[in-house]
């Protein structure tokens, strides 16, 4: 094993322990506690053994290993923009819903 | 002065200082209801406002325009409002206008009457601006399928009916296309009556870039996928 398995799988191992420890806590519930495990266990997998991501290349005929992961990088990048973009907007619209109600209630007028 | 028919003028400012004060001195002359809507201006936008006897809200947070119509729809409707008119503070819209605004909602031939600079005058338009414009309005043709002549107004008039269902979700600019296709969606009745638009050296510097088109309309197209 290379020492940056070693601190890579490390890390890992303690980011899966950290998520169960919060979920006996907080309990099992909703999907995404599986998505988030299945990706630390994705890129263990792929940091342990390296031919995995080439063999996975290979299968969907991309070619390089690095180049899988390039674009599942996009995806995901892609994909989060979009979210924690569509998370301010609605933040936004709550933010002015609570200003107009400020707004309404403080109406002024002098004479 | 107004008859039983309730109209309601709502005025939008951001930053404007002294100059609001011509254009609410123009507006009392004919009209008695006039509410501003003081979108978190760092100025003494609000003091001018007040100073002129009218009804003022103010955005402890600047909101954008979309916001601040919607703060002053809402307050003239929870006063009975039977007519909203929305109008620039700028001063590029005339008060004298807006009569003939009100006449097809008053007859009850529409609930939406839009204020279209392109079947009027408008004045010192530069060119460029004038070809946004025009994108506009043919994208408006395009996206919300709704033939109008003139899509960026903020000279318009709602019937109590149209206020009542028009949401603004659009906070900043692209309130305009938003009002555009809710007529479109809700199967408002509506109807343009040519305007004029006076555009000084001072309104354009102030007024929209041309380039903020483009954002204008990604926020456009990107609200629609948010719920």
């Amino acid at each position: 094993m290379t020492p940056f398995q070693i601190v890579a799988l490390s890390s890992l191992a303690a980011l899966v322990l950290w998520e169960v420890a919060r979920l006996r806590s907080a309990g099992f519930s909703g999907g995404s506690w599986l998505v988030r495990i299945g990706v630390w266990l994705a890129a263990a997998a792929a940091v342990a053994q390296p031919q995995l991501l080439q063999q996975l290349a290979n299968l969907l005929g991309i070619g390089r290993g690095t180049d899988v992961l390039l674009y599942l990088l996009v995806f995901a990048f892609f994909g989060t923009s979009f979210f924690l973009y569509a998370r301010t907007i609605v933040l936004q619209r709550q933010l002015t819903q609570l200003v107009r109600r400020y707004a309404l209630d403080n109406a002024q007028r002098r004479g | 002065m107004d008859t039983p028919f309730d109209v309601w003028i709502v005025v939008p400012a951001y930053n404007e200082g002294r100059r609001l004060s011509v254009t609410l001195r123009n507006l009392r002359r004919l009209y008695s209801n006039i509410v501003v809507v003081d979108d978190g201006s760092r100025d003494d936008t609000g003091q001018f406002a007040l100073a002129e006897g009218v009804w003022v809200l103010r955005h402890p947070i600047n909101c954008g325009q979309g916001a601040a119509l919607q703060t002053g729809i809402d307050f003239a409707l929870q006063q009975g409002a039977s007519a909203i008119v929305t109008f620039d503070a700028d001063g590029q819209h005339s008060v004298d206008e807006i009569s003939g605004l009100l006449e097809p909602l008053r007859s009850g031939a529409a609930d939406v009457v839009l204020g279209s600079r392109f079947l009027g005058r408008a004045e010192g338009l530069p060119f460029s601006r004038r070809l946004v414009l025009k994108a506009g309005v043919l994208f408006t043709r395009i996206f919300s399928r709704i033939r109008v002549t003139d899509t960026h107004n903020g000279l318009r008039a709602l019937s109590r009916h149209a206020a009542e269902r028009i949401r603004l979700h659009e906070n900043r600019m692209a309130h305009a296309s938003e009002i555009l296709h809710q007529i479109q969606l809700l199967r408002l009745r509506y109807c343009e009556q040519p305007v004029t638009i006076r555009y000084t050296a001072e309104t354009l510097t102030k007024g929209q870039s041309s380039w903020n088109a483009i954002s204008i309309l990604s926020q456009f197209i990107l609200g629609r996928f948010v719920r």
